[in-house]
């Protein structure tokens, strides 16, 4: 479903992506886990065409980045880090523009959206998104691409900025769309949610993948907690020294 | 792809227009600005002239004539060209430097001619007005004289005329071939051929300006570029898209520019008195419609090069910075066109903007050529084309797009 072979992303001499190979089988929810600065959003940005490798391939739906991007943007759906909504355009504005570009019907769509609405208790439709903080923007954002229920879908951070229960919604809501089929590719620096809602996980450091396995395999074989292996494996594992000094 | 490019047309349109400040500057201001601006001018200019005419003048009029009856045609003279208080007595040019109102007049004679010399303080309005009437009052008084002195010779002055001039005004059409009103249209249209190119050239661009460079390199900063590029658009479409949205941007702007400045002027001319000009231009459907085309193609390019300007910026500044040498040169193509006449030589019309211009004169005054206008649209067609494929590029270089790394 989301396939990458020998990624790679150079910025002048700087190898923000360092030969990454993924395999992410459909209706998975896959975790893409790393400190600050690893490579996250660059991976993503590729995943998801909006920045070209240096080198190696990107498949998604068994078709290439590189030749087919509009298709499979079609039929993909990514909300990125920051939900950057255009500030003079109110909500149902935002999401009409969303339906125009990706044609959908019109009547079936605006149920959806309803329905999404009632869940994520989104009132605030009428209101210019510059207005709106930067949970109401987190929440129409995803209501912008989980009104589609695409094939594949890409998130990233989803769940910053969302209450509590707007983020329990969302996470039972991501497991159930993987169990009917949806593939979830998403990033977090909460690892509890990605223990409880993730299928594999990968953990990228300083741009490359440092391990890739189910939460249960990496728990087995490292013993411990997947806050602990992270940290071990990212070398930030030295956390009590740094209380003990502050 | 057009489907989609309008789709981001109407975003940006809608984006654009929830703004209260973008709505003021764009719709209210052209409107309301030139009109208040050139009324008041014209009810300043207006006063102004009426207090310059009421107002009670005096003249000192050193007199070496030796007749009195000649000096008194003169002080008659004086008197019938306005509200002069005549004082005789030697010139303190002092006194008239200090005052406003006052003005003195040396007269002699050499033989039969009189000798005048007006003494006034230029620096003041008031006194240049009066000193033009006192010389208007002299001509006055140079032409009875001469009317006397060939009666006294027994001729006629009226029969001095050997040549008489009559206007026959062709390419301009007028009420039962009323001649006045003719030559009045003409002038207007001249006028037009002069203003309505270089205003319509000056405010589209710069019109587009402010919202060209918001609409990519402020997405840019603001992040929200994202959300194209990571949907289901071809980045033709969104370079299209929004160089449709800044032409529409660019000639709401500009043609309500316009308006607002043919209100103005036609209020200032009726504050002073001269309203009488008809406003009325000699262009039929066809003119009207090539009139439209050469504007479209001219807020087209305007919008091309902005937006491709615009997106190669990586902040508003520098894209402000990138843009305003290209305003200069165009508004130094504006200027430098200005008095000329249209139908220029064929290269003329192969220079982008330039081929606008002076298309669009040609249009007002009647020179239009297929051939100009061929070659206009065929240049500027294939610069627009040129400019969407380059944007397009961009869009699709991350070096110029936005880039962060995590």
């Amino acid at each position: 479903m989301i396939r990458s072979v020998g990624l790679t992303k150079k910025f002048g001499d700087f190898i923000a992506v360092d030969n990454i190979n993924l395999n992410v089988n459909q209706g998975e929810v896959f975790g893409f886990l790393g400190p600050n600065g690893a490579g996250k959003t660059t991976t993503i940005k590729m995943l998801t065409g909006t920045l070209r490798p240096t080198s190696g391939s990107i498949e998604i739906l068994g078709m290439d980045m590189k030749n087919r991007a509009i298709e499979i943007k079609r039929r993909m759906g990514v909300a990125p880090d920051e939900p950057k909504i255009y500030e003079h355009l109110k909500g149902y504005e935002f999401l009409e523009f969303i339906m125009s570009i990706y044609k959908l019907d019109k009547a079936e769509t605006k149920v959806k959206i309803e329905e999404l609405c009632d869940a994520f208790e989104i009132d605030y439709l009428d209101k210019l998104a510059g207005e709106m903080s930067h949970g109401m923007r987190q929440k129409l954002m995803l209501i912008s691409v989980l009104m589609r229920k695409p094939e594949v879908l890409f998130l990233d951070e989803p769940t910053v900025g969302l209450d509590a229960k707007s983020a329990k919604i969302l996470k039972e809501l991501l497991i159930k769309y993987a169990r009917e089929g949806t593939t979830v590719f998403m990033t977090t620096h909460i690892l509890e949610i990605a223990e409880k809602m993730c299928d594999r996980v990968a953990i990228i450091n300083r741009g490359q993948i440092i391990a890739e396995a189910s939460v249960s395999d990496l728990k087995q074989k490292y013993q411990a907690s997947l806050e602990d292996i992270f940290l071990a494996l990212t070398a930030t594992n030295d956390i009590k020294d740094i209380v003990d000094s502050l | 792809m057009l489907k989609d490019a309008l789709i981001i047309m109407t975003k940006e349109l809608k984006n654009i227009f929830r703004d209260k400040r973008t709505i003021f500057a764009t719709i209210v201001l052209p409107l309301v600005l030139f009109p208040v601006m050139f009324g008041i001018i014209g009810l300043i200019t207006k006063a102004n002239e009426e207090a310059k005419a009421k107002a009670e003048y005096t003249v000192y009029i050193e007199s070496t004539l030796s007749k009195p009856d000649e000096l008194t045609k003169v002080i008659d003279e004086i008197h019938g060209v306005g509200n002069f208080e005549i004082i005789n007595g030697k010139i303190d040019e002092e006194v008239i430097e200090s005052g406003s109102t006052t003005v003195g007049l040396k007269v002699g004679k050499n033989g039969d001619v009189f000798i005048a010399t007006v003494v006034y303080n230029s620096m003041k309005e008031k006194s240049t007005y009066a000193a033009q009437k006192i010389r208007e009052a002299l001509m006055n008084l140079n032409g009875k004289l001469v009317s006397a002195e060939l009666v006294s010779r027994g001729i006629n002055p009226e029969e001095l005329n050997f040549v008489q001039i009559n206007d026959t005004v062709v390419g301009v059409s007028a009420e039962n071939g009323n001649v006045e009103e003719a030559k009045a249209k003409g002038q207007f249209t001249q006028m037009l051929a002069m203003l309505v190119p270089y205003f319509l050239l000056l405010y589209i661009f710069a019109g587009s300006m402010g919202l060209g460079i918001d609409t990519t390199a402020g997405e840019k900063e603001r992040g929200s570029l994202s959300i194209l590029l990571v949907n289901q658009v071809s980045r033709t479409s969104i370079a299209l898209g929004k160089i449709l949205y800044l032409m529409l941007m660019s000639i709401l702007t500009s043609v309500l520019n316009l308006v607002g400045l043919i209100i103005g002027l036609y209020l200032q001319m009726s504050f002073l008195g001269e309203g009488n000009m008809p406003f009325s231009v000699e262009l039929d459907a066809i003119g009207y419609l090539l009139l439209f085309i050469t504007v479209i193609l001219l807020a087209l390019i305007s919008s091309g090069i902005i937006i491709f300007v615009g997106i190669l910026a990586r902040s508003v500044k520098e894209a402000s910075g990138y843009i305003t040498p290209i305003y200069m040169i165009v508004l130094l193509f504006g200027i430098s066109t200005m008095q000329s006449e249209g139908s220029k030589a064929f290269y003329y019309y192969a220079i982008p903007f330039i081929n606008v211009i002076f298309t669009m004169k040609d249009i007002f005054i009647g020179t239009f050529s297929v051939a100009n206008f061929s070659t206009m649209l065929i240049v500027n067609g294939a610069l627009v084309v040129l400019f969407v494929y380059l944007t397009a590029k961009i869009f699709n270089s991350e070096k110029v797009l936005e880039v962060t790394v995590e």
